[in-house]
């Protein structure tokens, strides 16, 4: 996915969320202080989970809802005495929200008819936009008979038409089949490729995020995490919330013991020495979590090269399709999973094994203490 | 060398076999399955009753309406001398039966009763008949037709003779036009009754009006009502809702004395006003249209509200919020996007209301007066009082054919919303 590269904000974003606040009253507190700037043009999606903020973030910045404190700003200006109406911001909802009593025709000229287009001339937008999401023979339908894909696509439609600023999805795949939502997911891309919009998407599916985003943040308890390309964050995750979030890894719990910028020597708590990378190391004498993704753990590394070598046993093997999963065994019991390709088994590899095992220290980064 | 093999070619399948097959195949679909026959079988009981218990009826009072049965049955020689001669004005044998019908009618009393429909349908030829009779026709007249001419000359006109052709039809549309005060003439024309004889008119076209009016004003009370329990979180909106089924299980007579206690001379409003000072002497409040209105609105609203409700519980909030998003205004957002996706609740409510409203008996009859007579007060008379069942019948029927009118128009609109939307209509309203 190409993307912009930088990681940091810059003065040219065009929306911008200052220290936002919510508060539902009784003690539920939807958003802690989030900060965000998202950039003209891009897709920006927030990852997290459900109660995580983003459905609060999004229905705010569509207008639906005004934070407690803190602002967000669009081109600089305030957005606090906007009402939605006058936004031009899309929305797509996870519950498509069209009209059932109008034809998908008419739902998708809809916003042209609120923006005084002429009947004519919104019907003929209206036909291109769904020709564009591939409903053309559907027109004449009225949501009721359409199936849960074609929904979402006359909603997908009935946004673009007119062209908006900045198009909101709130989980717009979340209630579609797998094999659709991914279909769908295709049908996004392209359409965000063909016109250019800044898209603000929110879901809960890191695999969905990573193959729509340009950047993605990550959001939990009310506030940003982390925020990054979809590869800055899966590989160098600043917090093991981010490295859990983003896909599988092996989390392994010790203390520092030397702290040599920018790597340090970890003692696990079941005995076994490691070199990894500090990310957020305090020093010596520090609690951390080790997070190693199990694709990049290495069977029978090369002594010379990689730092971190095991003896393991292999507990258990679970085919995956594209690849193997295995669950190894240390010596002092402590549990890792790697992911391997199918061949390495088919060579005759098998449970009970006894194999050597290691990962690079680059690999292998020292994060937040747990707890 | 290598020579290749050439797949041997697949024998064609027979044409016919294939055919076979393909209609044995049908043919077991079409079966119907021992389950399909279980079910149908479980389905009889309910089926039989409906039959005797509602259709059978129901065909049996629209036959009544039309139906002219007691000349047919009293006078059948005459009647059928009266078949067999196509003249305008019957020949001797047609007179002769009716000499003898009133030979018979002379030594029965009872038999006089077989006059009564043309009693009902043509007071001149009742008269006319009632004259003849008196004296009747010697025994052994030499020509019938020559004695009933003499004794009056109406006998030879040919309109007299339409109007008892019409009288002596096995079916007669006579109690239908009557329910509208229409008449025919000897013609077969159509004439409206005078203005001060029509009665029977007046009252269906009050009860239409009624009906119009408690179905304003309850879906005036019942929308908003709908509203706020559709946005009420769950459990309040439930103690609401079973305050409305309280209502409906409340019995009719005790909801309609409660009305009647409060609209009376003596009631809660007159001694109000009195105590108040606001009014010097008691108002006569009931009988009145208004307060059987009131009352009518009251017990009905429940119709109202529940169908308002249902359609309103399928609206999401997000439907409002994209109508906002997509650049309506709020009130535009409502009257676009809100009012229009309840429209089949309020057209159901609107049906209901209407239809039970003007078939509502025990309410208005304990509270209206003879001047707010409704279509069932009026069939009541006529079936328990009068002992007409032919007119009582035909309004049964008009208020059948009203309902069935008004559910028709509502399948034809609102139908395509819940289904296929055809082509036709997809068109007519292309957009908004």
């Amino acid at each position: 996915m190409g993307g912009p590269e930088s990681q940091d904000d810059g003065g040219d974003s065009l929306l911008r969320f200052v220290d936002v606040h919510k508060d539902f009253g009784e003690g539920a507190t939807a958003l802690r202080g989030m900060n965000l700037d998202i950039r003209a043009g891009e897709f920006l999606t927030l990852l997290g989970p459900s109660g995580g903020g983003k459905s609060t973030a999004l229905m705010m910045l569509a207008g639906f809802d005004t934070p407690t404190s803190g602002d967000i700003f669009y081109k600089g200006q305030s957005l606090a005495d906007i009402p939605a109406h006058r936004r031009n911001f899309g929305v797509v909802f996870q519950t498509r929200a069209l009209f059932p009593h109008l034809t998908a025709l008419q739902n998708v000229a809809y916003p042209l008819r609120m923006r005084g287009v002429s009947r004519t001339e919104a019907t003929k937008r209206a036909r291109e936009a769904l020709a564009r999401v591939h409903l053309s023979p559907l027109v004449g339908r009225r949501p009721a008979k359409l199936a849960a894909g074609e929904q979402q696509r006359v909603a997908l439609a009935r946004v673009m038409v007119f062209e908006p600023d900045v198009i909101v999805m709130d989980e717009p795949l979340a209630a579609l089949d797998m094999d659709l939502a991914i279909r769908m997911e295709e049908e996004i891309r392209q359409l965000h490729e063909s016109l250019g919009n800044t898209v603000v998407y929110a879901t809960q599916d890191h695999s969905e995020a990573i193959a729509l985003s340009h950047r993605i943040a990550i959001m939990n308890a009310g506030a940003v995490q982390q925020t990054g390309t979809p590869a800055a964050l899966y590989e160098e995750p600043q917090n093991t919330y981010t490295a859990r979030f983003m896909g599988e890894t092996n989390i392994l719990q010790g203390t520092v013991t030397s702290y040599d910028e920018p790597l340090c020597q970890v003692t696990l708590d079941t005995g076994e020495e490691v070199t990894a990378t500090a990310i957020s190391v305090s020093g010596a004498g520090a609690r951390t979590r080790l997070s190693v993704r199990p694709e990049r753990l290495i069977i029978d590394p090369d002594e010379t090269q990689v730092p971190n070598r095991y003896k393991a046993r292999v507990a258990g093997m679970d085919f995956r399709g594209d690849h193997t999963l295995l669950h190894l065994r240390l010596a002092s019991g402590t549990h890792l999973e790697a992911k391997i390709p199918n061949n390495r088994v088919e060579e005759g590899f098998g449970s009970d094994d006894e194999i050597q095992i290691g990962w690079q220290a680059r690999h292998c980064r020292a994060l937040d203490p747990p707890g | 060398m290598s020579a290749e093999t050439i797949p041997a070619e697949q024998p064609k399948p027979d044409v016919d076999t294939l055919r076979r097959r393909l209609s044995e195949l049908a043919h077991s679909l079409n079966r119907p399955s021992r389950l399909t026959v279980l079910s149908y079988a479980l389905c009889a009981p309910l089926l039989l009753l409906l039959g005797a218990c509602f259709l059978l009826p129901l065909l049996y009072v629209l036959h009544t309406g039309l139906a002219n049965p007691v000349i047919g049955s009293a006078w059948p020689e005459f009647i059928q001398a009266l078949r067999d001669d196509p003249d305008d004005v019957p020949g001797e044998p047609v007179f002769r039966a009716l000499a003898l019908e009133m030979q018979r009618q002379q030594e029965n009393e009872a038999y006089k009763l077989t006059l009564k429909p043309f009693s009902q349908q043509n007071p001149e030829l009742w008269r006319l008949l009632q004259r003849t009779a008196k004296s009747p026709p010697p025994q052994g007249f030499g020509s019938a037709k020559a004695w009933f001419i003499g004794s009056d000359p109406a006998w030879a006109q040919s309109d007299t003779w339409k109007v008892i052709r019409r009288i002596a039809a096995p079916y007669t549309t006579y109690n239908l036009f009557n329910a509208l005060d229409v008449t025919l003439t000897p013609d077969g024309n159509l004439r409206v009754k005078p203005v001060e004889r029509r009665g029977y008119s007046l009252v269906i076209r009050n009860t239409l009006i009624m009906g119009f009016w408690v179905m304003l004003l309850t879906l005036l009370l019942g929308y908003p009502l709908a509203y706020r329990l559709a946005t009420m979180p769950r459990t309040p909106a439930r103690i609401v809702l079973s305050g409305l089924l309280v209502l409906l299980w409340t019995s009719v007579t005790v909801k309609t004395y409660a009305w009647m206690a409060i609209f009376d001379r003596n009631g809660v409003i007159n001694e109000m006003l009195l105590g108040s000072g606001l009014a010097e002497e008691p108002l006569a409040l009931r009988p009145s249209w208004a307060v059987v209105t009131v009352a009518m609105t009251y017990a009905l609203l429940p119709f109202m509200v529940l169908p308002i409700y249902q359609s309103m519980r399928k609206v999401s909030l997000d439907q409002l919020r994209a109508a906002v998003s997509l650049g309506a205004s709020p009130m535009r957002a409502v009257f676009t996007a809100y009012l229009p996706a309840t429209t089949p609740g309020i057209a159901a409510g609107c049906l209901l209301v209407f239809v039970l409203s003007i078939g509502y008996y025990t309410l208005p009859a304990l509270v209206a007066g003879p001047a707010e007579t409704t279509i069932s007060m009026l069939l009541v008379e006529f079936a328990v009082t009068i002992a007409n069942n032919g007119m009582a019948a035909s309004m049964a029927s008009f208020v059948l054919l009203i309902a069935a009118g008004v559910y028709f128009a509502y399948m034809r609109t609102f139908a395509p919303l819940r289904g296929t939307i055809t082509r036709r209509v997809s068109r007519r309203r292309s957009i908004q």
